[in-house]
């Protein structure tokens, strides 16, 4: 395994009576995208201003590539290597360019390279025409996006980012997301960001962590945290969901095929055939027949023939776990459990439109 | 009516002639009073940003302090400072009362609290998540202190004019602190006080025309450079 | 009850629409009232949809709005 970049040990948090924060161990791997999740008040954003070295924490210490960090200094330097997004754009007032020109200079490059980096970066980021704006003119969509190009023109070594897309538009946020999800595959930089969004954390994750009342609950791969939930509290906060690895075994006319386990999956998506993909589907939106019925007489494309295993009433839902090679989780009223008589040990199909079917690439 | 005519002439006059006694009034009003400007905005910043951006015992108490401060009446803070350089005052040993540096001090004592309460205003308006932004830019703490000041310039030239205004057009402490004795601290205001009890309205007029350019002018040169720093 | 799904709506085709991959149809219940459906092209046509045949519109109750005016 990977040394980590950066380690937290036995970090402690308390405000007045309050123990915000109490985690023994928090590793960054490089070259990661570590993404924390969690409740609001959970803790997230002091775990990360901590590993930012941006808030003192009561008690712990801080390990950069196994060296403790010991004194001021050494955190300035340190502070030097990494870089913070945060929830609002936190421009200074003054130009676009001079925003991200600003943290060169404090790190000590010269104004050429600072200008020339600040340009290449405003540029990826899409906004290089907007660079002798003054920042406070600038929309919600591009004043982040002068923010992120800001932090990623100081070429990190480990990227922090605190909900960086909570406060944007749905389409600003969508087309920012997908920006900088092509940026980190190009750039691999370390990054570990705070959100309590579950689509972000599938789409840019490589691992998360959830963190409840200031404990870290569960920390792994993103269908690890989001299929099985190590308790109540993860499983609360993240939702069951349907989350399985596939691949895309064909593509036709906007439909594709995933399989998964040796079942097939057909899912509306432009995604080409050899696709490695993560299978996200609500258990809302699967319905459950007798097998008597007629696959065909139905215009849902997908029907999974498997077993019932497991059988969980939550108030007037019950949420069924059917085994078709993996285990597929569905929600129906209780009514219609009663009316279907449903028991474990019971063949059953399992119905879902390909349009219900929502597939991350990965990366 | 006529009065207001006669003075409008009589201070054309004494400007265009550039009457050597009104020159001198004018050029100390101005010396002493940018003198205390400068003194206690590099106080007055030092202080309003410690206080802005620290918690400490006692910290609402300072600043409700401050906050009196800033509406004290200048015959108070010329009595204050009179007892204090009173020959067998505390500072009496200076021998400064009835100078002009009598008058930079009690100006201070004026400015100062205006000056302080503005910066501290303005610097506890920066969003806190701003401070924590410019450390992760990599700042020192000095370089961290610097670049919120230059975030507040706009509210920190205001409280420059506002402290600036304060105390040229203030009279009562510079009578008493000063004297207003002629050649060494007559200065505007007193002057004028002067003039209108001896009858000369004109003259009085006059100086009062020269003082609010003076007030205009100074406020001129800091609204340009607090409208020019701002990018378009 | 062979299926979970709470509402079985018979109707007959109204309209179909047919786009690059989804294809809308319009059923026309016994009541008057039109129901909305967008499936895949290829289930439309594995179904012989058709106008004024026959089929069910199939809602899970956890799908369903309630708005009030």
């Amino acid at each position: 395994m990977n040394q980590a970049v950066l380690e937290a040990r036995q970090l402690s948090m308390v405000l007045g009576e309050r123990q915000v924060l109490q985690i023994p161990s928090f590793q960054v791997l490089p070259g990661e995208t570590l993404v924390i999740m969690g409740p609001n008040g959970s803790g997230k954003t002091t775990l990360l201003l901590c590993l930012a070295l941006l808030l003192k924490p009561t008690a712990g210490s801080l390990a950069y590539h196994g060296t403790t960090v010991k004194d001021a200094a050494a955190e300035l330097q340190l502070r030097r290597r990494f870089a913070v997004v945060f929830q609002e754009p936190l421009l200074l007032d003054t130009t676009v360019l001079k925003n991200v020109t600003m943290g060169l200079h404090l790190r000590g490059i010269d104004s050429q390279e600072a200008k020339q980096r600040a340009m290449e970066w405003l540029g990826r980021f899409g906004i290089a025409a907007l660079a002798e704006q003054s920042a406070r003119t600038l929309s919600g969509g591009e004043a982040q996006r002068a923010s992120l190009a800001r932090a990623l023109a100081l070429q990190p070594e480990v990227l922090f980012m605190d909900e960086p897309f909570a406060n944007l538009d749905a389409p600003t946020r969508q087309a920012l997301i997908e920006d900088f999800e092509r940026i980190l595959r190009e750039t691999k930089v370390t990054t570990v960001m705070v959100t309590h969004d579950r689509n972000e954390a599938l789409t840019l994750a490589n691992r998360v962590a959830v963190l409840i009342e200031g404990n870290l609950r569960q920390i792994g791969l993103p269908h690890e945290v989001f299929a099985s939930p190590t308790d109540e509290g993860v499983a609360g906060f993240v939702g069951v969901e349907n989350v399985l690895p596939g691949v895309v075994s064909a593509q036709s006319k906007g439909i594709a095929t995933v399989t998964v386990e040796n079942q097939k999956i057909d899912a509306v998506s432009e995604l080409p055939a050899g696709s490695r993909v993560t299978v996200c589907l609500h258990p809302e939106d699967v319905t459950l027949a007798q097998p008597a019925v007629e696959a065909t007489t139905s215009s849902a494309r997908n029907h999974l023939t498997g077993t019932v295993i497991k059988v969980f009433p939550i108030g007037s839902q019950v949420r069924i776990t059917i085994d078709c090679g993996f285990p597929l989780i569905a929600l129906i009223t209780r009514r219609s459990f009663e009316e279907m008589g449903l028991v474990t040990g019971q063949n059953i199909v399992a119905s879902f439109k390909a349009s219900s079917i929502y597939l991350i690439p990965h990366r | 009516m006529d009065l207001i005519v006669e003075g409008i002439i009589q201070a054309f006059v004494l400007l265009v002639h550039g009457d050597p006694e009104v020159m001198r009034v004018a050029a100390l009003s101005l010396g002493i009073s940018l003198a205390a400007t400068v003194i206690s905005l590099f106080i007055g910043v030092t202080l309003g940003t410690a206080i802005g951006l620290t918690r400490f015992y006692g910290r609402r108490f300072l600043v409700s302090l401050i906050n009196t401060g800033m509406g004290a009446p200048p015959v108070v803070v010329g009595l204050i400072v009179t007892i204090m350089l009173w020959r067998n005052g505390p500072l009496g040993v200076l021998h400064i009362l009835y100078t002009p540096y009598a008058m930079v001090i009690a100006q201070c004592v004026i400015s100062l609290p205006i000056i302080t309460g503005f910066t501290m205003a303005s610097i506890q308006q920066v969003n806190p998540k701003l401070r924590l932004q410019i450390l992760a830019l990599g700042a020192s703490h000095g370089q961290l202190l610097w670049l919120l000041l230059r975030e507040t310039r706009l509210p920190l030239l205001s409280a420059v004019m506002a402290g600036f205004g304060a105390i040229i057009s203030e009279v009562g402490a510079s009578m008493m602190v000063g004297g207003n004795i002629t050649g060494q601290t007559r200065v505007l205001t007193t002057a004028i006080v002067m003039e209108t009890g001896k009858g000369d309205f004109g003259l009085a007029f006059a100086l009062s025309l020269i003082l609010m350019a003076l007030v205009y002018l100074v406020n001129l040169v800091l609204t340009l450079i607090q409208q020019r720093s701002r990018p378009r | 009850m062979k299926l979970s799904a709470r509402n079985i709506l018979k109707g007959k085709v109204k309209q179909i629409k047919v786009g690059a991959v989804n294809t809308e149809v319009t059923l026309k219940l016994a009541s008057g009232v039109e129901v909305v459906s967008i499936i895949t092209k290829e289930s439309a046509e594995n179904l012989g949809l058709a106008k004024g045949k026959e089929a069910y519109a199939v809602i899970k109750a956890s799908s369903v709005m309630i708005a009030v005016d």
